[in-house]
């Protein structure tokens, strides 16, 4: 494989994966602020 | 109208659940396709903006109105709206439904070949064109295998929320991934199977200046992430009080594409594997869905080590996450027939009886299956407006309040923009496709006896139309309402 495409591939699974993790981990606030609308 | 005992146990029961329902046919064998024909990297970016712009905020509308509402689309719209825009609930469910009818004969396909491939029909030296027309032209076998489709949905449906449609999502959503990572591995230590990923993942940065890489990230958004069908509203339902909107979109959404991605790293190397050459596995991607799927990979899947394994692994992938796709139709029918006081098991053994004698001209003919493809796929655009003037009817701010007050995450904004955008990225996909029908067909494409005609699609949808606004009234006043107008308390605290 060329180096480019590596770099989209591990750029592209770090994106899609990466944001399935991080949103994944988000957990319920113990105290909600309702003014941050 | 759900129950009280009707939510999900977890909150990783309603993510799996929903990833069950994005995750279908078209994430394995329209995807790879898509993105190979679309310049590969370029279109993984856009894809990735689609996403997030189209489908991130569809699903969030889609939450908030069925977590709230605790009625189906029907009902949503009129608590949400008003009773003058039930019809619109109307129409998202009925677009909805007619999908059912046939993807219960598509889900059929694949539980066909699964069989095909266990038993060692798929094997060297197979005319696979051959295998798929004599199936595909046996209307006593497309019938049966629908049958059997729509009855283990409905068999599930019935087990209720947790025992049925989580329970079994909790097997099948785990059981795609790993076979689909097993498939990719395996794969991937074939010769010539990199050049699939080196062609998937090419890294042609001038492709995002393409209108048409651009045009085909939206549609492969819209259609993929089930976000505008009001399966999501549907599953929302049986959300638990302090559920969450924000971070539960982007995990549904970020889940599917990823899903898509890693079916593109398993497909791609895998044409590319099996192909003679790199020209036959070029052509073999343009040969459509069903033929890349029944004909090509058929084919060739034997020419592997371990080939006619492979299928069957495969094909269970194929028909297991049509299944789960197939599942979230039934429920949405079944949560709207609740609605007009039907029992959950009524209801499932109604839709089922309905969906496979509705579906029965689809399996007969291939060219009807096409025809309500198209129909209703595009449909699915304009259920899509139909959510987002539900916003517009609350006010945008009010709704992204409520949303808010559901989140995990704060939800900024930007919301506010993507769901302007909404009606222009619809016109502009929807006007893409039109026009596009009409290259297709330059002296027929007003003719509604056309299989894929602009003409046809415009007469099925405006006598869906014309159904569900006469019948507004009678839908109105036949729903029963919940109990805790959640709605309105909340507005009230708007």
């Amino acid at each position: 494989m060329s180096s480019g495409a590596v770099i989209m591939m591990v750029l592209m699974l770090g994106v899609y994966f990466g944001g399935f993790i991080y949103f994944s981990l988000r957990k319920e606030p113990k105290k909600r602020d309702s003014t941050r609308k | 109208m759900a129950g009280q005992n009707d939510n999900w146990s977890s909150r990783v029961g309603f993510i799996l659940a929903s990833m069950g329902m994005a995750f279908g046919a078209g994430n394995i064998w329209r995807f790879p396709r898509v993105v190979a024909a679309n310049d590969g990297g370029p279109f993984l970016i856009a894809f990735f903006v689609a996403t997030v712009v189209w489908a991130v905020p569809m699903l969030m509308i889609e939450m908030i109105m069925g977590k709230t509402t605790r009625q189906g689309t029907i009902g949503a719209f009129k608590k949400f709206v008003g009773p003058r825009s039930t019809w619109m609930g109307a129409w998202i469910g009925f677009c909805c439904i007619f999908i059912m009818f046939y993807y219960s004969v598509v889900t059929g396909w694949a539980i066909r070949y699964l069989t095909y491939g266990v038993t060692g029909v798929i094997r060297k030296g197979i005319d696979s064109e051959a295998l798929w027309k004599h199936f595909t032209g046996s209307p006593e076998q497309t019938i049966f295998f629908h049958f059997i489709a729509i009855g283990i949905a409905a068999f599930i449906i019935i087990g209720g929320v947790q025992k049925g449609l989580e329970r079994a999502n909790k097997i099948i959503v785990p059981s795609i991934i790993v076979l689909l990572a097993i498939l990719m591995v395996w794969v991937l230590t074939k010769p010539h199977a990199v050049e699939g990923l080196e062609y998937l993942f090419r890294p042609n940065l001038a492709g995002l200046l393409k209108a048409k890489v651009w045009l085909n990230a939206f549609t492969q958004a819209a259609w993929s992430v089930g976000a505008g069908w009001g399966l999501m509203l549907t599953y929302a339902v049986y959300m638990s009080e302090h559920d969450d909107i924000g971070a539960n979109s982007f995990v549904i959404a970020l889940a599917d594409a990823g899903s898509s991605l890693l079916a593109a790293m398993g497909i791609l190397p895998l044409v590319f594997a099996v192909s003679p050459s790199r020209e036959v596995a070029l052509q073999a991607l343009q040969s459509g869905d069903t033929g890349l799927t029944f004909i090509y990979l058929a084919k060739f899947f034997p020419n592997l080590p371990a080939g006619s394994l492979l299928a069957g692994l495969f094909f269970l992938a194929l028909a297991i996450s049509a299944l789960a796709s197939l599942l979230s139709m039934v429920e949405l029918a079944v949560l709207n027939l609740g609605d007009f006081g039907i029992n959950r098991r009524k209801a499932a053994l109604i839709t089922a009886a309905g969906a496979f004698i509705l579906g029965i001209p689809s399996a007969w003919s291939i060219s009807f299956q096409d025809n309500q493809d198209m129909v209703w796929g595009v449909g699915l655009l304009i259920s899509g407006i139909f959510f987002a003037y539900a916003v517009y009817k609350n006010g945008i701010d009010n709704v992204r309040g409520m949303i808010n007050d559901s989140s995990w995450i704060h939800v900024g904004k930007w919301f506010n923009w993507c769901v302007i955008a909404i009606p222009v990225i619809f016109i502009i996909i929807f006007g893409w496709w039109v026009f596009q029908a009409v290259t297709w067909y330059p002296d027929s494409w007003w003719n509604p006896w056309k299989k894929l005609s602009p003409g046809t699609m415009v007469l099925q949808w405006s006598l869906l139309i014309m159904a569900v606004i006469l019948l507004n009234k009678w839908f109105s006043k036949k729903i029963s309402l919940t109990d805790t107008d959640l709605v309105d308390e909340i507005k009230e605290k708007m």
